[in-house]
C-alpha cells in the first residue's frame, strides 16, 4: 500500500516573512485583532489609573502616561488597517517605544507610592501590544522587541523595589514585571514563527504542483502554438512556396510576391514578439466579455513593454485584479484602461518569459536576420519611434512627481475602470485583491470618483538585472 | 508572494500556531514561577517543594507539546491541579509576605495550566480543555486559600488570560474565508501565469523557427533572379516545406533539447487520453481549490474506459479528493493509476487524519454510498483503509476493455 509521498526538505521562510506578507488575504481576516487589543489596552489603562488614584504622586504625568498609551494603541489600530498594509518595522518600533514611554511616565507618576508592580497597567499594556504584532511582523523582530521591553520594565521594577509594599527580594519584582511582558511577547513570536512556517511550506508545495501541472500541458500547448502559427502563415505562404517548387521556375511576379509576403510575415512575427502577458490577459477578458453579449473596449497602453519586467507574483496579483474587475457587477465593459509607464530604463529583453520556469533549451529572442530587417519599411520604424516618444513623455511626467534613483526603475501600472456599484460593495469585493496587490507592489493607491475607480501601483526593479 | 493558504488549511494552521503560542506563554509563566519560588526558598526552605511542582508541570508541558497525546494532556491537567494546590498553599503560607490571595506569582501556574486548551484540534475542543483547566485551577486555588491565613481576592489575571485565550481560539475557529472566492482566483491567476509563460516560451521558439525558415526562404526568393530554380533554392524550399508540414516540429525540438540539456530528467509529455479523461478534470478541479495532487502510474490506461465509466470514475475520484480537502487536514494527496489486462485501479491516498468506519457523518456516508455504489454499478469494487491519525487509502477498481500485452506498446494516443 502506498502512502502520500513524503515531501522533501523545504527551504526556510525568509527572515522578513510575516503572516500578512505571505498570505495577504489571511492577514485581512486577522486584522480586527489589532483594534480589539487596542481597545482592551486603553480600557485597562484608564480603569487601572482611576482605581489606583491614591498611589499617584504626579497627576499630570499619570495623565500623560495614559495619553501616550492611548496614542500607542491608536497607532496599532491605524497601522494594522488593510489599506495601509504592509505593517512596517518602523510602525512596530514606534508602537513599542510609545508603550515604553507610557510605562516610564507611569512609573515616575507613582514614584515612592506604588504599592505593587503586578497591577501596573503599562507592562500589561505592552505585553498586549506585542501580542497584537503577531500576524504582522516576523517572529525574530517580535522577540527582540519583547526582550528589550522586558529588560526596561524589569530595571524599572528593580529601581522601584525599595518603595513597594511587599517585602521580598527585589529581583522578584523584576521577574514579575518581566513576565507580564515576556509571556505575551514570546507567545506572539511563537505564533508568528509557526504560522509563517506553515504558510511557507504550503507555498513551496503549491509552487511545485503548479510547475508540474504546467508541464503536463506542454504537449497540447505546443500543438496549439504550432496550429496557430501555421494558420497565421495563412493560405498564401505555404501554397506559394509549394507552387514555386512545383513549377521549378521563378517569375518576376513571384519575386515581387515573395518580397511582399516576407514583409507581411515579418510584420506579424514582430507584432507577436511584442505581445506581453498583459495583452494576452486583456485579450482573453475581451473574448469573455464578448461571449457574455457585451461590447468590450479595453485599452492597454504599455509602449515600453514594461509589463515584461513583472515577476510571476506581480503578474498573478495584477491579473487576478483585472479579472475580478471585469467580472464585477456593474462593470462598464467600455471603460477599462490599463496603462504602464514609469521612470528608469524600460526592461531590456523580450525573453524574460522563458526564465521564470527554467525552460531548458528555450531559445532567446528570434535570430536577427539583416536581410529581412532591410525589408521592414520606414512606416514600421516610424510607428515604433512614435510609441517610444509617447512613452518617454509619459515617463518624464512621472519622474517629475517622484524622485529618481539611478540604479532602480519604477514601473507604474494604472488601471482605470467604471464600476457602477455602491462604493462599500465595491470596496468589499476588491479588498482581498487589493491586499494581495499591496503585498507584491509598492505604493498602491486607490482613488474613486464614483463611478470611476483608479488603481495605481508601483513595481520597483533594478535596471541591471532586468527582472525583479 | 501572493499564494495564500487555501480555505481548507486555514483553521488547522491557525490552531497549530495558537497551540505553539499557548505553550510558550505557559512555559514562560512556569519558568518565572520556578525562578521566583527558588529565590524565595533561600529564606523559606519549605518552598523547595513548589519548585519541584512547577518543574514537573513544565516537564509534562514539554512532553505534551512534543507528542500531542491526550494522555499527556490529562496528566498535565491532573498534575497541574495538584501543583496549583500545593503551590498556592505553600507560597501563601510564608508568613508576612503576601497581603492577599490575588498575587501574580500565585496566578502563574494557573495561567500555565489553562494554556492546555491551546492544543485542542478544534476550537470547541480547545475551549473545553481550557474551561476544564480553568475550573480545576480555580477550585484548587480556592481550597488552598481557605487553609491559609491570607484573605481571598478574586484572581483577575487568570480570568483575563482564560478569556483572551478562549476569544483567540473562537476567532481562529471561525473560518471567515470559506466563502471567499479571492483565494482560488489568485491561485488560478498564478496557474494561468505559469501556463502563459510556457506558451510564450514555445511561441518565442516557434517564431524563431519561422523566421529562420519561412521568412528567410521568402527573402531568398525575392533576391533571386527570374528563371529556373537553382538546386540550392530547390533544396531549401524542400526543407522549409517538409519542416512546416511536420506538425510535431515544436514538440520534437522541445523533447530533443530537453533530453540533450538534461538527460537524466526526460520530459513526460502526457497524451490527450489522460488530459481529456474525467479523472484528470476531477483532479484539476481539486487542484484549483488548493489541494496538491500527485498523479503516478499508467495514466493512459484510462483510455480503456468507455465514456460512461470514465465519467463515473471521475466523479468518484472527485468525491474522494473533496473528502481530503474537507476532512483530512493535509495539503496533498496522491492518485495512483494501475492497470492489468482486464481492470483499472485508482488508489487515492492521503496522510491526513483518517477516520473509523463507525463514524456516521453524512459525508462519510457519501464516501460509502456515492463512491461505492457508483463504482459497484460499473461492476467494480471499492476498498477503504483508514484509521484515525494514519491517513486514508481508497482503492477503486473498475473493469476495462481487455487488451493484449503487445497492444500496450503500439497503442496510438488519441
Amino acid at each position: 500500500m502506498t502512502r502520500a509521498t513524503p515531501t522533501p526538505r523545504r527551504p526556510r521562510a525568509p527572515a522578513s516573512a510575516s503572516q500578512q506578507r505571505l498570505d495577504p488575504i489571511g492577514g485581512l481576516a486577522v486584522w480586527p485583532l489589532a483594534p480589539v487589543i487596542s481597545a482592551i489596552v486603553v480600557t485597562y489603562a484608564v480603569v487601572a489609573t482611576i482605581s489606583r488614584v491614591h498611589e499617584i504622586a504626579l497627576g499630570e504625568l499619570a495623565v500623560a502616561s495614559v495619553a501616550v498609551l492611548i496614542i500607542a494603541a491608536a497607532v496599532l489600530a491605524w497601522a494594522a488597517r488593510p489599506d495601509l498594509a504592509p505593517f512596517t518595522r518602523i510602525r512596530a518600533i514606534v508602537i513599542v517605544a510609545l508603550g515604553l514611554v507610557a510605562h516610564l511616565l507611569a512609573a515616575v507618576s507613582t514614584w515612592q507610592f506604588n504599592g505593587m508592580i503586578q497591577d501596573d497597567f503599562a507592562p500589561i499594556g505592552l505585553g498586549l501590544l506585542l501580542l497584537a504584532l503577531a500576524p504582522f511582523r516576523p517572529w525574530k523582530e517580535i522577540l527582540v522587541l519583547g526582550v528589550c521591553s522586558a529588560a526596561v520594565v524589569g530595571i524599572t521594577a528593580l529601581v522601584q523595589s525599595p518603595f513597594l509594599g511587599i517585602q521580598t527580594p527585589p529581583v522578584l519584582f523584576a521577574i514579575i514585571a518581566m513576565t507580564l511582558v515576556l509571556a505575551p511577547g514570546l507567545a506572539s513570536a511563537a505564533y508568528s514563527r509557526q504560522v509563517v512556517n506553515s504558510i511557507h511550506r504550503w507555498q513551496t508545495d503549491a509552487r511545485r504542483a503548479i510547475r508540474a501541472r504546467t508541464e503536463e500541458s506542454r504537449g497540447p500547448l505546443a500543438h496549439e502554438v504550432v496550429d496557430h502559427r501555421l494558420t497565421n502563415l495563412g493560405a498564401d505562404v505555404l501554397p506559394f512556396l509549394a507552387d514555386v517548387l512545383a513549377r521549378q521556375e521563378l517569375t518576376a511576379a513571384d519575386i515581387k510576391r515573395a518580397r511582399s509576403l516576407a514583409f507581411q510575415v515579418r510584420r506579424v512575427l514582430v507584432a507577436e514578439v511584442d505581445h506581453t502577458w498583459l495583452d494576452d490577459l486583456i485579450g482573453r477578458e475581451r473574448i469573455g466579455l464578448t461571449e457574455r453579449g457585451l461590447n468590450p473596449l479595453c485599452v492597454i497602453a504599455d509602449p515600453d513593454r514594461r509589463a515584461t519586467a513583472f515577476d510571476s507574483d506581480q503578474r498573478a496579483a495584477a491579473g487576478a485584479m483585472i479579472v475580478a474587475l471585469c467580472t464585477l457587477k456593474g462593470f462598464d465593459p467600455t471603460s477599462l484602461i490599463v496603462q504602464i509607464d514609469g521612470s528608469g530604463d524600460a526592461p531590456t529583453d523580450t525573453a524574460l518569459v522563458t526564465q521564470a520556469f527554467g525552460l531548458r533549451g528555450a531559445l532567446p529572442t528570434p535570430a536577427t536576420d539583416t536581410t529581412t530587417i532591410a525589408i521592414v519599411t520606414a512606416a514600421q520604424e516610424q510607428a515604433a519611434a512614435q510609441a517610444r516618444t509617447q512613452a518617454r513623455a509619459q515617463a518624464q511626467l512621472h519622474s517629475q512627481t517622484r524622485p529618481r534613483r539611478d540604479d532602480r526603475a519604477v514601473d507604474t501600472i494604472t488601471i482605470q475602470v467604471v464600476i457602477s456599484l455602491p462604493p462599500h460593495q465595491r470596496r468589499r469585493a476588491l479588498r482581498p485583491y487589493l491586499s494581495v496587490l499591496r503585498a507584491v507592489f509598492t505604493r498602491v493607491r486607490v482613488t474613486s470618483q464614483h463611478p470611476l475607480l483608479t488603481l495605481e501601483f508601483n513595481a520597483e526593479r533594478t535596471t541591471t538585472k532586468g527582472i525583479k | 508572494m501572493s499564494l495564500g493558504l487555501p480555505g481548507h488549511l486555514v483553521q488547522l494552521t491557525l490552531t497549530r500556531a495558537l497551540a505553539r503560542a499557548a505553550h510558550w506563554f505557559a512555559l514562560t509563566c512556569l519558568m518565572a514561577a520556578a525562578v521566583s519560588v527558588a529565590i524565595l526558598s533561600l529564606n523559606s526552605p519549605e518552598l523547595w517543594v513548589t519548585v519541584a511542582v512547577v518543574v514537573a508541570m513544565g516537564a509534562l508541558l514539554v512532553l505534551f507539546t512534543r507528542r500531542r497525546r491526550i494522555a499527556f494532556a490529562i496528566a498535565y491537567l491532573v498534575v497541574g491541579t495538584f501543583g496549583v494546590y500545593i503551590f498556592t498553599t505553600t507560597v501563601l503560607s510564608v508568613p508576612n509576605v503576601f497581603p492577599a490571595s490575588n498575587m501574580f506569582l500565585v496566578a502563574m501556574p494557573k495561567m500555565a495550566l489553562i494554556m492546555v486548551g491551546g492544543a485542542g484540534i478544534t476550537a470547541v475542543g480547545g475551549v473545553l480543555w481550557s474551561t476544564a483547566a480553568f475550573i480545576l485551577a480555580e477550585a484548587a486555588a480556592f481550597l488552598a486559600i481557605l487553609i491559609t491565613t491570607v484573605p481571598y481576592r478574586p484572581d483577575l489575571f487568570t480570568l483575563c488570560t482564560y478569556l483572551v485565550l478562549v476569544g483567540a481560539m473562537v476567532l481562529a475557529g471561525i473560518d471567515r474565508r470559506a466563502s471567499n472566492a479571492a483565494q482560488p482566483a489568485i491561485h488560478r491567476a498564478v496557474q494561468d501565469g505559469a501556463n502563459r509563460q510556457l506558451r510564450d516560451a514555445l511561441d518565442t521558439r516557434a517564431i524563431a523557427l519561422l523566421n529562420d525558415t519561412t521568412v528567410a526562404q521568402l527573402v531568398a526568393l525575392s533576391l533571386a533572379e527570374p528563371g529556373p530554380l537553382s538546386p540550392g533554392l530547390t533544396a531549401s524550399l524542400n526543407y522549409t516545406l517538409t519542416t512546416l508540414h511536420d506538425t510535431n516540429w515544436l514538440t520534437d525540438i522541445d523533447a530533443r533539447t530537453n533530453t540533450a540539456a538534461q538527460p537524466t530528467n526526460t520530459e513526460k509529455l502526457y497524451s490527450d487520453v489522460w488530459l481529456s479523461s474525467a479523472v484528470y478534470t476531477a483532479i484539476e478541479r481539486c487542484r484549483d481549490r488548493g489541494l496538491v495532487v500527485e498523479v503516478t502510474g499508467d495514466r493512459d490506461a484510462l483510455a480503456r474506459l468507455d465514456a460512461g465509466s470514465d465519467r463515473d470514475v471521475g466523479l468518484a475520484v472527485q468525491h474522494c479528493l473533496v473528502n481530503v480537502i474537507l476532512h483530512a487536514g493535509v495539503a496533498s494527496a496522491e492518485v495512483a493509476v494501475e492497470s492489468d489486462l482486464s481492470t483499472i485501479s485508482l488508489l487515492i491516498t492521503d496522510a491526513g487524519r483518517g477516520f473509523t468506519e463507525s463514524e456516521s457523518a453524512s459525508d462519510r456516508l457519501g464516501l460509502r454510498q456515492s463512491v461505492r455504489r457508483r463504482i459497484e454499478q460499473l461492476g467494480g469494487s471499492v476498498l477503504i483503509w483508514s484509521r484515525p491519525g494514519a491517513g486514508t487509502n481508497v482503492r477503486l477498481t473498475v473493469p476495462a476493455a481487455q487488451i493484449h500485452p503487445q497492444d500496450r506498446i503500439k497503442r496510438p494516443t488519441v
